[in-house]
Order: C-alpha cells, then sequence, then structure tokens
C-alpha cells in the first residue's frame, strides 16, 4: 500500500521536472526521511565505535596497494557534530601516523595531522570535501558521509535486487556546484535501512562511479557494513574498505579528540 | 672525530632503558619491526671556486651521495612505550662508511591520567611556522635540508627529557636536555660556507673554527609550553633557557673564532581557521643573555621575531600557503654606530615564503615547491621535488635546491654557488 502511494507520488513529480529543487524535497518528505535513516544507520550508528580498517587500492591493471589504519568516532549529536580519530599501522612508512577530524554538520571541519618521524603536529587547511581521502577513490564526503537534505531526494519506483524488494531514491545536489555527482541513485535495503549500492552520475547521464556494500554483519545488534567498495568508472580504480574488530563501546569522550591524542594512541592501541 | 666516541657513550645511555623494556618484552602486546633502505644522490649544478679551486667544475664533489639503512623497532602495552630508531650509513661522497647513528630512541611512560613522560633521543617540534622556526629551538640539521635527505632529517635528535601534564583541555609541556645540541651546519665539506673572518666563501679547510660547548650540565636545555584550545583555536605559551641554535659570537682569539652565545626566549603563538583559510601569528623575544642591551658588537643583539602564515587548498588536488617573517633587531642604532655606518643587514629582516602543493595520479606522483625570499637580505631559496610511489614499498623522489643572494654573509646567500639536484630512491619493509 505504501509503495503504491510512493509511486504516485513519483509520478506525480514526474510532471515537476522543470521546478526548482527545493520543491520537490516538499514533495517527497518520504524520500529525505529514508535518505536521512541510511545515513543515521550507515555513519551514526550508536553513539560511536571503533573498528581496524584495511583499504585496498587497485589500479587498471591490477596493481594494488594497501593501508591499514584504526578508526575512532565519538558523536556529539545524532546527523550532528562527531570526533574522529585515525590511527594508521601500514604501510610501514606511515605506521603511528594519527589524524584528528572534528567533523562539523555546518561549516568546514577541523582536522589535524600528526607526523611522528618529526613530531609535528599539522593543522590542515579545511578541504573540498570531494578530496580523495587517503588517495583512494573514496572522498572525505563518502567516509564521513554526505547530508542528505544537501540533495533534493526522490523516491523512484520499488526494485528487486537479488530477490530482494529494495527501496531506491535519486538525489540530485540542491548546490550542483558544490557536489561532484550531477544526481546519484541509491539503493536501500528496506530491513536494515543500510544502502546495498550507490551509482554517481555526471551531467551528461554518464555513470562515473559505483559504490557497493559487499558485507553486512549484525554486531551489538546493529546491522552494519563490514565492507564496501568504490569503483571509479573513468579511471577504472578501484577501493575496497573492510572493518574488522568493530566495537560500538564508545572509548573516547568528545573532548578527548586532543593533541594529546594525536600523539599518544589510546591505551587499547599501544 | 668525536662523532664515534658520543654516538658510542649516547648507545650505552640509551639502549639501558630500551634493553630493560625489551627484557620485559612479554609485557607489550606488540613488538613491531620496520624499516627501509635509501639511495640519495645530490650533485651540484653550477660551479663553485671555494669547492672546485682553480679546477674546472668537474660534476666529481657531490654534496650528497650515500646509501642509508634505516631500522625502526615499537613496542607498548597498556603502561609504557619503546621506540629504537637506527641509521646506517654508507657516504660515497665523504668516503665515510658504515656510521651507525641512533636517531629515536625512547620509552614513553604513562605514569599518571595525567601525567606521561618520553625519555631518551628524540626529535621534538612544535610552533606553527611551515620551514620557518620562531619558538622552535630544538636543533635542526641544515646540511641535511640543503642536500636532499628527505625533510624529517630536518630536525636533529636530541637526547630529551620531556614531561607533559594535563588539566582539562590545557597541556604543559616540559622538557630538559642535560647538555646543548648546536644545529649541524655546513663544515665546507659537502657545501662551501662564508668565513666571516675572511671575508669570503671557503671549503673545509678554510672553515672558520667554532668553538663547541662541553658535554656538561652547565649546558643544558630547558624548554617549556602550555598549549590550549579557544574553540577549535590553537593557542600556545613557549620558553626557552639556553643558546643560541648556532655560533653567532665572535671571540676575538688568538686565533678568531665562533662561540654559540647564550639565549633565553618567550612567545606565543595562534592557530586557526578563518573560513577556508587557515592561519597562524606566532612571535617571540630572543633575549641575548650576554648582550641583551646591544653593548657587545660580537655578541648578537635580543631581537623580536614573528611570522604570520595562511594557507588553504584549491580545489580537490592543490595547497597554496604563504608566510610573512620579520625579525626585528634591538638596539639597531649601536649596530650601526659599530660598525661605521655599514650594520649588513636592515632593522627589521623580512622573508616571505611560498609553498605550492599538488597531487596527481591519485595522490601516488606529489609535487612540491617551497620558495624563501630574504626581502631585506636579497637572496632566496627555492627547493622542490616530485614524489612517485611506484608502490606502497618503493618511492623515487627527484627534487632540487636552488641557492642565492647578492651578498655572501646573509641567510642563504652564504651558501651561494651550492646549488644541486637530487634523486632519491627508498625501499621500505
Amino acid at each position: 500500500m505504501k509503495s503504491a502511494i510512493r509511486k504516485s507520488t513519483v509520478v506525480g513529480l514526474g510532471a515537476l521536472v522543470c521546478a526548482a529543487g527545493f520543491l520537490y524535497a516538499q514533495e517527497t518528505p518520504d524520500a529525505l526521511a529514508i535518505m536521512n535513516q541510511t545515513h543515521q544507520a550507515l555513519y551514526y550508528a550508536a553513539d560511536g565505535g571503533k573498528g581496524q580498517v584495511t583499504m585496498t587500492l587497485t589500479d587498471k591493471k591490477g596493481r594494488s596497494r594497501e593501508r591499514e589504519f584504526w578508526m575512532f568516532r565519538t558523536d556529539i549529536a545524532d546527523m550532528g557534530d562527531q570526533n574522529y580519530y585515525v590511527y594508521f599501522t601500514k604501510p610501514s612508512d606511515v605506521r603511528r601516523t594519527t589524524v584528528l577530524t572534528l567533523k562539523h554538520a555546518e561549516g568546514d571541519d577541523d582536522r589535524w595531522l600528526y607526523i611522528p618521524s618529526v613530531d609535528l603536529v599539522k593543522r590542515i587547511a579545511a578541504s573540498d570535501t570531494r578530496s580523495r581521502f587517503v588517495g583512494s577513490d573514496f572522498t572525505y564526503e563518502d567516509v564521513s558521509g554526505r547530508l542528505p537534505k544537501l540533495d533534493n531526494n526522490e523516491l523512484m519506483p520499488e526494485e528487486e535486487l537479488d530477490g530482494k524488494k529494495v527501496t531506491v531514491v535519486k538525489s540530485t545536489p540542491l548546490e550542483p556546484k558544490k557536489a561532484s555527482f550531477a544526481w546519484k541513485i541509491t539503493w536501500i535495503d528496506p530491513a536494515n535501512k543500510l544502502p546495498i549500492k550507490e551509482e554517481y552520475f555526471d551531467k551528461k547521464g554518464k555513470l562515473i562511479r559505483r559504490m557497493t556494500v559487499d558485507k553486512v554483519e549484525v554486531i551489538d545488534e546493529i546491522p552494519t557494513a563490514m565492507s564496501r567498495t568504490m569503483v571509479d568508472l573513468k579511471s577504472n580504480h578501484s577501493t575496497t574498505i573492510t572493518f574488522t574488530s568493530v566495537s560500538y563501546e564508545v572509548e573516547l569522550e568528545a573532548d578527548q579528540y586532543k593533541e594529546r591524542l594525536l600523539k599518544n594512541p589510546p591505551a587499547s592501541l599501544r | 672525530m668525536s662523532v664515534h666516541h658520543t654516538t658510542r657513550c649516547a648507545l650505552a645511555v640509551l639502549t639501558a632503558p630500551i634493553i630493560a623494556a625489551l627484557v620485559s618484552a612479554s609485557a607489550f602486546a606488540e613488538t613491531n619491526l620496520s624499516g627501509f633502505a635509501e639511495l640519495t644522490h645530490a650533485m651540484r649544478v653550477e660551479k663553485n671556486i671555494a669547492l672546485d679551486g682553480g679546477r674546472k667544475f668537474t660534476h666529481r664533489k657531490y654534496p650528497r651521495g650515500d646509501i642509508r639503512a634505516q631500522l625502526r623497532l615499537s613496542g607498548g602495552g597498556e603502561r609504557d612505550e619503546y621506540f629504537l630508531r637506527i641509521d646506517m650509513l654508507s657516504d660515497y661522497a665523504l668516503n665515510r662508511s658504515e656510521e651507525l647513528t641512533i636517531r629515536e630512541g625512547y620509552i614513553k611512560l604513562y605514569l599518571a591520567d595525567w601525567l606521561d613522560a618520553k625519555i631518551g633521543r628524540q626529535v621534538a617540534t612544535w610552533g606553527t611556522g611551515d620551514l620557518l622556526f620562531v619558538n622552535d629551538l630544538f636543533a635542526k640539521d641544515w646540511v641535511a635540508f640543503f642536500t636532499g635527505q628527505e625533510l624529517s632529517y630536518l630536525k636533529k635528535p636530541q637526547d630529551l627529557v620531556r614531561l607533559s601534564a594535563y588539566k582539562g583541555s590545557t597541556t604543559f609541556e616540559f622538557a630538559f636536555s642535560p647538555y646543548y645540541t648546536m644545529d649541524n651546519l655546513p663544515t665546507g665539506r659537502r657545501l662551501s660556507i662564508f668565513n666571516p673572518f675572511m671575508g669570503q666563501t671557503v671549503n673545509y679547510r678554510s672553515a672558520p673554527y667554532v668553538s663547541k660547548r662541553e658535554r656538561a650540565v652547565d649546558n643544558a636545555e630547558v624548554f617549556g609550553r602550555i598549549s590550549g584550545y579557544a574553540g577549535a583555536t590553537e593557542w600556545s605559551l613557549y620558553g626557552y633557557h639556553g643558546f643560541y641554535p648556532q655560533p653567532l659570537e665572535v671571540e676575538p682569539g688568538p686565533p678568531p673564532h665562533l662561540a654559540i652565545p647564550k639565549l633565553a626566549s618567550g612567545g606565543a603563538s595562534l592557530r586557526g581557521s578563518i573560513g577556508a583559510f587557515l592561519v597562524n601569528v606566532e612571535g617571540a623575544y630572543y633575549f641575548s643573555r650576554d648582550d641583551n642591551d646591544g653593548d657587545n658588537p660580537l655578541i648578537p643583539n635580543s631581537s623580536v621575531r614573528g611570522l604570520v602564515g595562511i594557507e588553504r587548498n584549491l580545489g580537490t588536488t592543490w595547497t597554496v600557503a604563504s608566510q610573512w617573517f620579520a625579525d626585528f633587531v634591538r638596539d639597531f642604532d649601536k649596530i650601526v654606530a659599530e660598525t661605521s655606518g655599514s650594520p649588513g643587514r636592515d632593522e627589521i629582516d623580512h622573508t616571505v615564503t611560498l609553498r605550492i602543493r599538488k597531487s596527481l595520479s591519485q595522490e601516488t606522483v606529489r609535487v612540491n615547491l617551497f620558495g624563501f625570499w630574504g626581502l631585506s637580505a636579497e637572496d632566496y631559496y627555492l627547493r622542490g621535488n616530485v614524489e612517485y610511489d611506484y608502490s606502497d614499498n618503493l618511492r623515487l623522489t627527484l627534487g632540487g635546491n636552488w641557492i642565492d643572494g647578492d651578498q655572501p654573509h646573509t641567510m642563504f646567500g652564504q651558501f651561494r654557488g651550492n646549488s644541486n639536484v637530487y634523486v632519491r630512491l627508498r625501499r621500505s619493509f
């Protein structure tokens, strides 16, 4: 029944294609609500947590590079500010390098890098959220999440994927100049609210990037995306992020995300 | 030379706690071994009368040619951590081989919730400047800097006892070195230098004699910093008691030579962001302890130093940064009088810097350009390189150092004739 209503909304919207972006958003509050739930499930699960991350970068010739790091997260508010701490363990050259990010829902993030070989705490200028995260195919925005309210979200007809009915949402940036894509389509598992797949298109309607969630596990009763792959279809370069040792126990208080933490890893990492 | 002797002494002193730590290694959760082998080859690109003599510019004198192996050993547990970094060097430019240096060897003790200590040989850095140092009076290695070594070698290791105490978001840091560590400065072997007594650029045979400070507690160095946050803006207050990092004092002799004058300093810095710009401001007062009033022409006058820096990212792959640095010398009128009107510097010495960074090919290629321009001294130093990561474990770096100046006694002018290009190949494991 619900899907019938959604479908009719979408059909209704078809006539409004030429209208201003924000109108769509008002017309389909459901789509925004769904995307918010997905954003919450993927980026704000529990109040924080930690996990070990293996990032494999593969170029078109099949050569791969690997990064390994621990990531800690503490949320200040759901869908709001978050603090991130990253401690690199691989490659060996960057071992013990740490990054601190104070992510702000409004305004630029604050970011610091600690380089142990010179004992240097370097502050990093606010970067374009489209910049690559440690040289990977994931952008900073992909890693810490793009707020759904930055897009106009439309509900598309339900689809079947691997024998499962899935919710499909099309998101069009409200400020196209500030986005790396013209629109994206997200396939969402209605059961756990996690995305199954995301496809990014450019202005010409060409598919440029594809993100897939490769593995979901339930940890502390929370469905968790344990492995994600991003493929850059222009360069045929891909990156897989795999989480292990995930825990939703919040080890670090929000006010611990300071220079001390950059220089001294939490006891559990020593 | 005494290098080997002191290395050996330091070895004994420094390895003791590390060995003790290793003995109780079972207490540590993890032991980690890594390192690299690296070839660095630098070649001068211009003729230098002091180094080449009357001969033709033959390319035979390389400012650097060495093969270095570095071993890093670390481990830790709930309470403590240790870290050891050893460099083995075979230097074919100076025909010295198998030199062993402990670059770092320290233990980190987490003494209490609010207190930790880092004891042993280590590099230490603070302050907000980008390759400009106002309150960072920890030792530097300028030879490494000018001859194509990786940037981390600009920091010269020091034997320190470092304590950090925390109260709320405020950090109190204290570092003590039982003896003075001078900057590593060109001696006329790898790079030609200016001899102020002869008034000309010379090689090591005619280098001015520098009287070193004894490794004694009379020559101890004390560093302090208090830092915290106001929102996301970082503030720091700094203090130092010790000596100038370089031999800036003239001992009339005979024979006349250079010595290291006493210094104390205090300063402050702020770093934060304004919109997309990262902004930092830093200043310090250098108190020339033996000549604060500027009465002795052979000892540097006290001065006020400051810098302002700005940085921003452009697009997703460019970073641009610039700094303005000024050194305002006290009692300039006295210098003018002492030198009969030719002080050899301006009252305020201005320097500007520009950095441009660009990454390409999935950040496997990085281009770095950095320039210093001495506006008052009329000298400059441009350094740049291209780094290419063939894989996670193999990095090729091509770079160059272009140094020139109108006068032979200024910060960069003293190294004119030493411009070089270099290649560096590093295999990590």
